[in-house]
């Protein structure tokens, strides 16, 4: 009964320090605002990798078209069509060294004619309509290359995965031309004029799944990593006005008056966390509900939350806890407001940074990847993504929480005896 | 009610001693006055007295409670008004009151009674709703008393409650001090002004460098020590003239 005072108090404390509020608050909600519109781009980059292609087709033919409408099709290239008459492979060059486009294509002249010399005289030869084996010009002329040019800054799997774009678009061409051949010599060997139609459309297909079926075509962007992250931020920043807090209340002497009064300095220090606690869950709404209904507004994708509520739930109070648990050490273990303040930011900006929150942890080096499992704010980052991304449910997400809470727990027991130790004394 | 004896407290090791070898016996209803210059250890003795801080050497009681063993114990049976002021200051005074007096247990409806008193009585009407960091020294020290006698302990315990104050809230608080000792409250309380506590007190006791050099009620022991005319004059005989730390 007495925690419930004890909570107001501390929330009438908090609403009077309007600055504290504004810390609490406005700053989380403004790095979720830069931080989501910065990383647009650069999480595009990533995801969706449009590469920029310039294309010139010196064949004019059907190859030429083929190599075009397939690299449309393959959804990953942004193609633009340069004009036959101004440009050349130098031009095109030119044009990725200077980085407007990151690949060149150029189809040389005469590659369909080649191909249908070449596809037509083994055909021949297979049907036993040509006795001679190839003479030497024709042999000469059966080599023709598709020129890829490449920006040098392009990294290496992008590379990768326009040689493969390219070779599955040149293999289907062969075959297809292939086959249209061969159905072409044996229409003459059933003279009632039966058209031999091969259909050379793939009959085995590919059937993509996400692991979790009601995540189907969600991936990781700009919101959905920056809402959590700096949601997580914002939430370990109550460190600072919660360590403030407990050392204002031993300057002011009312830590001095309430240890006169029987068993309360505890009820107290109950009702300071669970203020705190509230305090992040309505930090945790505001930005979820940011991430929600204002992300659209820049432009960005709406947040997706996951369908666990409960789990979600479970998860912020146990972030929330780690924060206070935090708050109370230092605030504990610190004799000046100035001095938590500074080793509070400092290290909150440093566990940030190993725990992904700047960044996401894959792609940080190797290094930092594996310094990240000490970050608090790392085990809150991966239950966001495990509820938001992969679907989790408390089950899933049950390591992170009991780290969450564990790390709490220990916070406390050493505040705990670092204050009968100083009583002692 | 609060006996203490031989008591010894080093705060650090190798400094001299805060308090060495005290005695000192508070009689119920007594208005004690414990007084001496700066650093004389008159805070660490409240504060072991408090069951706050524990004692190297010694014993202490309160209600034949012993303090050093059993310091929750005896919280109920005292209020403290500590040297400093303890409130939270971004809270108003009635905020604060109402906020001790639940943690000290007592009913909603007890505390807004006692506050509609208090309040007043210390001639605080009009700023109840005003933030104690508006309040002005003396403002302050009415308050901080509030706050130390609300829940109506049976000792009262008072570190300098009139020092930096100016002279209409020093007689208030001290006729209510004396008031509240009439109905029966043991008032223990520290001072360096002189003449307050020859008026005041039953008994005093001088304290300097930790230990008490005299005990007894005021007037005699004036009478005892010739030529003074007054405690202030008995006071620079016992402690000396020299400026303390
Ligand atoms: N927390 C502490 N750590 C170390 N030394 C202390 C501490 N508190 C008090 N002292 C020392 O103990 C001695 C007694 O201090 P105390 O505060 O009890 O004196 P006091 O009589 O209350 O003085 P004042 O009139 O200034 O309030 C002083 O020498 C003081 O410097
Ligand atoms: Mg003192």
């Amino acid at each position: 009964m007495r925690v419930f005072f004890a909570i107001y108090k501390e929330l009438l404390i908090l609403i009077r320090d309007k600055a504290g509020l504004a810390i609490l608050f406005l700053m989380p909600l403004t790095m979720i605002i830069i931080m989501a519109l910065i990383q647009d781009g650069p999480f595009r980059d990533y995801q969706q990798a449009e590469i920029k292609v310039i294309f010139l087709d010196q064949d004019g033919d059907e190859c030429g078209k083929a190599i075009s409408q397939g690299l449309n099709q393959a959804g990953i290239f942004k193609i633009t069509q340069a004009e036959y008459s101004k440009y050349d492979l130098n031009n095109i060059r030119e044009e990725v060294n200077k980085g407007t486009y990151k690949v060149g294509v150029v189809v040389p002249p005469g590659t369909s004619l080649m191909l249908q010399t070449h596809i037509s005289r083994d055909i021949s030869r297979a049907f036993g309509e040509l006795t001679n084996g190839p003479s030497e010009d024709i042999k000469d002329s059966l080599h023709a290359a598709i020129q890829v040019i490449y920006d040098p800054a392009l990294q290496a799997s992008f590379k990768k995965s326009v040689q493969l774009a390219l070779d599955k678009i040149l293999d289907g061409y062969q075959a297809s031309q292939s086959i249209k051949v061969i159905s072409q010599h044996l229409s003459q060997y059933f003279p009632n004029g039966n058209q031999f139609n091969i259909d050379t459309r793939r009959f085995i297909q590919l059937d993509q799944k996400t692991a979790v079926p009601e995540l189907q075509g969600l991936s990781l962007n700009s919101v959905q990593h920056n809402v959590p992250a700096w949601t997580i931020f914002g939430i370990f920043f109550i460190v600072l006005p919660l360590a403030g807090s407990i050392i204002k209340e031993r300057e002011d002497g009312s830590t001095l008056r309430l240890r006169t009064i029987p068993g309360t300095s505890l009820v107290v220090m109950i009702g300071k966390v669970l203020a705190y606690l509230l305090i992040t869950l309505a930090q945790f709404v505001l930005m979820m509900l940011a991430g929600i209904f204002l992300m659209p507004h820049l432009g960005l994708p709406a947040l997706e939350i996951g369908g666990n509520l409960s789990a979600l739930l479970l998860a912020v109070v146990s972030i929330g806890l780690a924060a206070t648990g935090l708050g109370v050490l230092l605030g504990t273990v610190f004799k000046t407001h100035q001095q938590s303040s500074t080793f509070a930011a400092v290290s909150i900006v440093i566990l940030a940074a190993i725990g992904g929150i700047w960044i996401p942890v894959f792609v940080m080096p190797e290094i930092l990847r594996k310094m990240s499992v000490i970050s608090p704010l790392g085990w809150s980052m991966e239950t966001f993504n495990n509820l938001f991304l992969r679907g989790a449910g408390v089950e899933e997400i049950l390591p992170e929480i009991s780290a969450l809470t564990g790390f709490f727990g220990a916070m406390l027991i050493m505040a705990y005896f670092y204050n009968k130790f100083k009583v002692r004394s | 009610m609060v006996q203490v004896n031989n008591l010894f407290k080093t705060y650090k090791k190798g400094f001299a001693p805060a308090l060495s070898g005290v005695n000192l016996t508070i009689q119920k209803g007594d208005f004690f006055g414990l007084l001496g210059p700066n650093g004389a250890g008159k805070t660490t003795l409240i504060s072991i007295i408090c069951g706050l801080s524990p004692a190297n050497i010694g014993t202490a009681y309160m209600n034949e409670t012993d303090i050093l063993r059993y310091p929750e114990k005896i919280k109920k049976y005292y209020g403290l008004v500590p040297q400093d002021i303890a409130l939270y200051p971004s809270l108003t005074a009635e905020e604060n009151l109402r906020f001790f007096g639940r943690m000290y247990g007592i009913p909603g409806n007890t505390i807004k009674s006692e506050v509609d008193f208090w309040l007043p009585k210390m001639g605080l009407s009009n700023h109840r709703h005003k933030k104690i960091n508006e309040y002005s020294t003396g403002m302050k020290r009415r308050v901080n008393l509030i706050a130390g006698i609300l829940h109506k302990p049976s000792i009262i315990i008072l570190d300098e409650p009139t020092v930096g104050v100016d002279v209409q809230s020093r007689v208030l608080i001290l006729e209510t001090l004396k008031e509240i000792n009439s109905k029966g409250t043991t008032v223990i309380y520290t001072s360096h002004y002189l003449e307050e506590a020859e008026d005041l007190c039953n008994r005093i006791a001088i304290i300097d460098k930790g230990r008490i050099i005299k005990e007894g009620e005021p007037a005699q022991l004036i009478a005892q020590e010739n030529p003074c005319s007054n405690l202030e004059d008995l006071f620079i005989k016992l402690t000396g003239k020299e400026l303390r730390d």
